[in-house]
C-alpha cells in the first residue's frame, strides 16, 4: 500500500523529486509554527494593534446587543452561525475523563454588538466599518472584553467574521483561544464592490452550491455576486413573462425558479452581500431561442439577438421586469461583449432593416446596447456594460454606465478618465478560469493602477475575480476559485500601502497559507496555494500549511 | 466569456475540438430526458416492480411510526434530515402569485416507518433489510400512502435513502412528484461489508470534512468507514496514553481529539455506518 503518486503535469527532474520525498520522510513532526510578527487575519484590518496574552473562549459565549440596530436578525443569525464555526468541538462528555467546558473559568464569555443605525439596505456603498475590541475592562480590571461597534449590521457582519478569525481551537487545552491579546481593531474596506463571478450557463450550479459559495465569499468579506445566469448554451432561469424561456435550459432539472433566485438573493443578504444579476445581450444570447426562435436573426445563424424586432425587446422588458423583483441591488449587468454581428449582415430581413435606418452593423450594436439600457434604467437600476460598449461608443454611452474591465490593463484610467465608473477585472490576472495564474500575480494587481488623480480614484468601485464556467463544475468550481480569490479580496479590501510593500512571500503567503486552512477547515475545498496551476491536487503528502 | 486561454493541457486536433463546439450549441435546449425502462434508484434494488402513476408528495410530510424499534431517534433524525434534502425547494411564498404548497391537495402527507427490533446495536451483518411501498390509497386499496418496514433501524435507513430517491422536484407544477407508481421494493444488501477507506495521514481531512463524506456514503449504502488514521508520514490521533504521539501530526492544528474521534463515530452511527479504525503496523509507522 505505498502511497500512489499521480504523474505529476511538470517535468521534475528525478533527483529533485527524490530530495522532496526525503525531505517529507525525513522531517516528521511540527513544520510550520505561526510566525509571531504576522497577522493572521485575512484580509488585513485597515489599523490594528495586539499584544502578547493568551485569552481563553467560551464555548457557550453569550450575544449581548445595543444601538438602534442591535436586535437585526442578521446578527443574531450571524452569531449563531459564527458560533458554530468557531466551536466545532461542542464541549460535551469525555469518556477520558471530567467534563471539558463546563465549569471551567473563561476570559472571554461574552460578546457585545453594538449597531447605530437600524437599516438593513444594502446597497453599493453601504458602510461595512467596524471596531472590535478584545481587551480589558480597565487598566484595574482582570475582567476581559470582547466588543464589536459599527455604524450598520453589515460592519458588525464583517467584525464578526474577524472575531472569528481570532479565535483558535488550541489542541493542547482543548479550549478556544485568542492569541496576541489585547487587540485593537478598527476596520473598513478600501473598495466598496468587491466582487466574484459565478457562470451557470457554461454548468448549472445547483442552489446548495451557489449557498456554498455564498458563505465561503463572507469568509474573505467579498461583498457582490455577480450571477452571470444566462449565455449561449443554455437559460436555466424561469422567466414567468415568457416561460418558454428556460426551455434553454441543459435539462429540465438544471433550472432556477423564481423561488430559488429570491433563495439565493437573501441568503446573500443575510451575510451583506450584494447580489447583481447579468443579463448578456445581444451577443452571448444563443440560448434564448430555444423557447423562442424568432429572437435569432435565423435557424442557422443564431447570435446575436435579432435587433430588428421588436418581439427582442419586449422580451428583454419582459425579463427584466420579472427580475426586477427578485434582485433589489441597484447595479444591473448587461453585458455587450463580444458582439459578433455577422449575422445581422447576412440575414436578409437583418440586412435589410439596417438599411432602412441608414446603420452599419456597428451602430446597430450600439443601438441595442443603449436601448436595453434604458429599459434597465426604467426599472430604477444602473446599468453596467463589459468594456466593448465604452470601447465602441463611449460619448454615446449613458453616463450612469458602469463599465466593467476585462480584456486587459490600463482600461480603468481611460474610463474614469471620460467620467465614467470602472469595476477592474483584467482577465490576465483575475480571471480564475487561466488556471495558470498564480497567487501572487492576483494579489499584486492593483485597480488603481495607472490612475493617479483622487477625484478619479473614486470613480472605480471596485474589482472582481470571475469564475467562469466552461470548465467548472460543481465539482470543480470551489478548488478553482480558492485560494485565488482570496488574494484578490485582501488586494480589494485592505489599505494599499499594507500590501503593496515588501517581499510578499513573506508577509503574504505564509498568512494566505493559513487562510487556505482555514476555508479547508470550514469545509471549503480551496486547493492547495503553491502549485504551478490551479485546482490541481498536492504532489505527495503533507501538512496543509504547507502546500 | 470566450474560452479562456489557458494552454490546454492535451493536444486535440482542432478540428475535433470544432465539430465539439459545434454539436454543443447545434444541440440546443433540452437534450436530456429520463429513459422510462431503467431505475433511477443507486444502488438498484434487489426486488421492486412499478408503475406508470405520478403522485405528488406534501412538502409538510410527516412521520408515523410503529414497531418496537419506531421511536428510535436514528429514525426521527434520518426523517428530518431527508426531508431537508427532498425539499429543498421550500414550499413558500412566492412574490409571483399565489402560495405554492398550502392549500395544495397531495397525495402523500404521510410516512409510516414500521421497526421490529428496538435494538440500536450497529455491528458486522446487522439486518439492513427494508420494503417500501409507494401506493395511492383508495377504496380498492389496503395499502397505505408510503410505508418502510424494515426489521431494525438500519434498514429503516436505507428504506429512507431509497425513498429520498424517488422524489424528484418536477420544474413544471414545482412540487415534489413520484413517478411510476405504485412501487414495491423488497430491498437487501448482497455483501455485509461495503467500505470506503479514508486516509488521513497523508493528508489531514478536517472533521468536516470528514463528516460530509461520511454522509455522501450513505446516500450509496455503503455502511464501513476505514480509517487509516495514521501512517509514516504523519499521526494526527490524541492518544491519551502516549500523550506525545500526536506530536507527530503535520502541525499542532492537524490533529484529531479523541472528542473528535467520537464525533465521528457517532455521526456515523446515525447513518448506520461503522467506523473500522486502523492502526497499521509494524510498516507505515514511522510518525509514531
Amino acid at each position: 500500500m505505498s502511497p500512489n503518486f499521480p504523474k505529476p503535469h511538470l517535468k521534475i527532474p528525478k533527483i529533485l523529486l527524490l530530495f522532496f520525498c526525503i525531505s517529507q520522510i525525513v522531517a516528521p513532526g511540527f513544520a510550520f509554527e505561526l510566525d509571531e510578527s504576522l497577522t493572521f487575519i485575512w484580509p488585513l484590518p485597515a489599523e490594528f494593534s495586539s499584544g502578547n496574552e493568551t485569552l481563553s473562549v467560551d464555548p457557550s459565549i453569550t450575544l449581548t446587543v445595543s444601538g438602534n440596530g442591535g436586535n437585526s436578525v442578521v446578527v443574531s443569525e450571524a452569531f449563531d452561525r459564527y458560533k458554530r464555526v468557531i466551536f466545532k468541538r461542542a464541549s460535551g462528555f469525555s469518556i477520558f475523563g471530567k467534563f471539558r467546558g463546563r465549569g471551567s473559568v473563561y476570559d472571554i464569555s461574552e460578546l457585545t454588538v453594538i449597531v447605530h443605525s437600524e437599516s438593513e439596505e444594502l446597497q453599493l456603498g453601504v458602510d461595512e466599518s467596524y471596531s472590535l475590541t478584545v481587551a480589558k475592562r480597565d487598566a484595574q480590571s482582570i475582567v476581559w472584553e470582547a466588543t464589536i461597534e459599527a455604524n450598520t449590521v453589515y460592519g458588525a457582519l464583517r467584525g464578526l467574521e474577524t472575531f472569528s478569525q481570532l479565535c483558535v481551537f488550541d489542541y493542547g487545552t482543548k479550549s478556544v483561544q485568542i492569541y496576541k491579546a489585547p487587540w485593537y481593531i478598527q476596520d473598513k474596506p478600501r473598495f466598496a464592490y468587491r466582487g466574484l463571478l459565478l457562470d451557470t450557463s457554461r454548468h448549472y450550479l445547483p442552489t446548495e452550491v451557489i449557498k456554498q459559495i455564498i458563505e465561503s465569499m463572507s469568509y474573505a468579506k467579498l461583498n457582490v455576486l455577480h450571477w452571470h445566469i444566462i449565455d449561449e448554451q443554455s437559460f436555466p432561469l424561469e422567466v414567468p413573462t415568457y416561460p418558454n424561456l428556460w426551455k434553454g435550459a441543459y435539462s429540465k432539472w438544471e433550472r432556477y425558479t423564481v423561488e430559488d433566485a429570491q433563495e439565493v438573493v437573501s441568503f446573500a443578504k443575510m451575510r451583506g452581500i450584494n447580489v447583481m444579476a447579468e443579463v448578456d445581450v445581444p451577443g452571448h444570447a444563443e440560448s434564448w431561442g430555444a423557447g423562442y426562435p424568432d429572437l435569432w436573426p435565423s435557424s442557422s445563424c443564431r447570435e446575436p439577438l435579432d435587433v430588428s424586432k421588436n418581439f427582442t425587446f419586449d422580451v428583454i422588458s419582459g425579463i427584466l421586469a420579472d427580475i426586477r423583483k427578485i434582485f433589489p441591488f441597484e447595479l444591473f449587468h448587461l453585458g455587450g461583449d463580444e458582439v459578433n454581428t455577422d449575422c445581422w449582415s447576412s440575414t436578409p430581413h437583418v440586412k435589410k432593416w439596417l438599411g432602412d435606418h441608414s446603420m452599419t452593423t456597428k451602430d446597430a450594436y450600439q443601438y441595442f446596447v443603449l436601448r436595453a439600457q434604458e429599459i434597465a434604467i426604467s426599472q430604477n437600476w444602473t446599468p453596467v456594460n463589459w468594456e466593448e460598449t465604452f470601447n465602441n461608443f463611449a460619448a454615446n454611452l449613458n453616463p450612469r454606465t458602469v463599465v466593467h474591465n476585462w480584456l486587459g490593463p490600463g482600461v480603468c484610467p481611460k474610463v474614469v478618465a471620460n467620467g465614467f465608473r470602472c469595476i477592474f477585472s483584467n482577465q490576465g490576472v483575475w480571471y480564475l478560469d487561466h488556471l495558470d495564474v498564480h497567487w501572487d500575480q492576483v494579489y499584486t494587481a492593483e485597480p488603481l493602477e495607472g490612475i493617479n488623480d483622487v477625484s478619479k480614484q473614486e470613480l472605480v468601485l471596485g474589482g472582481q475575480v470571475c469564475m467562469w464556467g466552461e470548465t467548472a463544475d460543481t465539482s470543480a468550481v470551489q478548488e478553482t476559485i480558492w485560494p485565488r480569490a482570496a488574494a484578490a479580496a485582501e488586494r480589494l479590501w485592505s489599505r494599499r500601502e499594507a500590501i503593496s510593500t515588501g517581499n510578499i512571500t513573506l508577509t503574504a503567503l505564509p498568512r494566505l497559507h493559513y487562510f487556505r486552512c482555514l476555508l479547508n477547515r470550514r469545509g471549503v475545498q480551496a486547493a492547495p496555494v503553491t502549485n504551478k496551476y490551479a485546482r490541481r491536487p498536492p504532489r505527495g503528502p503533507g501538512s496543509c500549511y504547507g502546500q | 466569456m470566450f474560452i479562456c486561454s489557458s494552454k490546454p493541457l492535451l493536444k486535440i486536433p482542432i478540428i475535433l475540438l470544432l465539430s465539439f463546439f459545434v454539436s454543443q450549441n447545434v444541440v440546443l435546449g433540452i437534450a436530456f430526458d429520463l429513459d422510462e425502462s431503467q431505475t433511477y434508484i443507486w444502488p438498484l434494488p434487489s426486488e421492486f416492480t412499478s408503475g406508470s402513476n405520478t403522485l405528488s408528495v406534501d412538502p409538510s410530510i410527516v412521520l408515523t411510526v410503529s414497531g418496537d424499534g419506531g421511536n428510535s431517534v436514528i429514525i426521527k433524525e434520518a426523517f428530518e434530515r431527508y426531508k431537508r434534502v427532498t425539499f429543498k425547494h421550500a414550499a413558500g411564498f412566492s412574490i409571483f402569485g399565489k402560495f405554492m404548497g398550502r392549500g395544495s391537495v397531495y397525495d402523500i402527507s404521510k410516512l409510516r416507518v414500521t421497526v421490529h427490533s428496538e435494538s440500536e446495536e450497529l455491528q458486522l451483518g446487522v439486518d439492513e433489510s427494508y420494503t417500501l411501498l409507494v401506493a395511492k390509497s383508495d377504496a380498492q386499496s389496503i395499502v397505505g400512502e408510503a410505508t418502510i418496514e424494515a426489521n431494525t433501524v438500519y434498514g429503516a435507513l436505507r428504506g429512507l435513502e431509497t425513498f429520498s430517491q424517488l422524489c424528484v422536484f418536477d420544474y413544471g407544477t414545482k412540487s415534489v412528484q413520484i413517478y411510476k407508481v405504485p412501487w414495491y421494493i423488497q430491498d437487501k444488501p448482497r455483501f455485509g461489508y461495503r467500505g470506503l477507506l479514508l486516509d488521513t495521514s497523508r493528508h489531514y481531512l478536517p472533521v468536516n470534512v470528514i463528516k460530509q463524506i461520511v454522509e455522501s456514503m450513505s446516500y450509496a449504502k455503503l455502511n464501513v468507514l476505514h480509517w487509516h488514521i495514521i501512517d509514516e508520514q504523519s499521526f494526527p490521533l490524541e492518544v491519551p496514553t502516549y500523550p506525545n504521539l500526536w506530536k507527530g501530526a503535520y502541525s499542532k492544528w492537524e490533529r484529531y481529539t479523541v472528542e473528535d474521534a467520537q464525533e465521528i463515530v457517532s455521526f456515523a452511527k446515525m447513518r448506520g455506518i461503522n467506523v473500522m479504525a486502523e492502526v497499521d503496523v509494524p510498516g507505515h509507522a514511522e510518525s509514531c
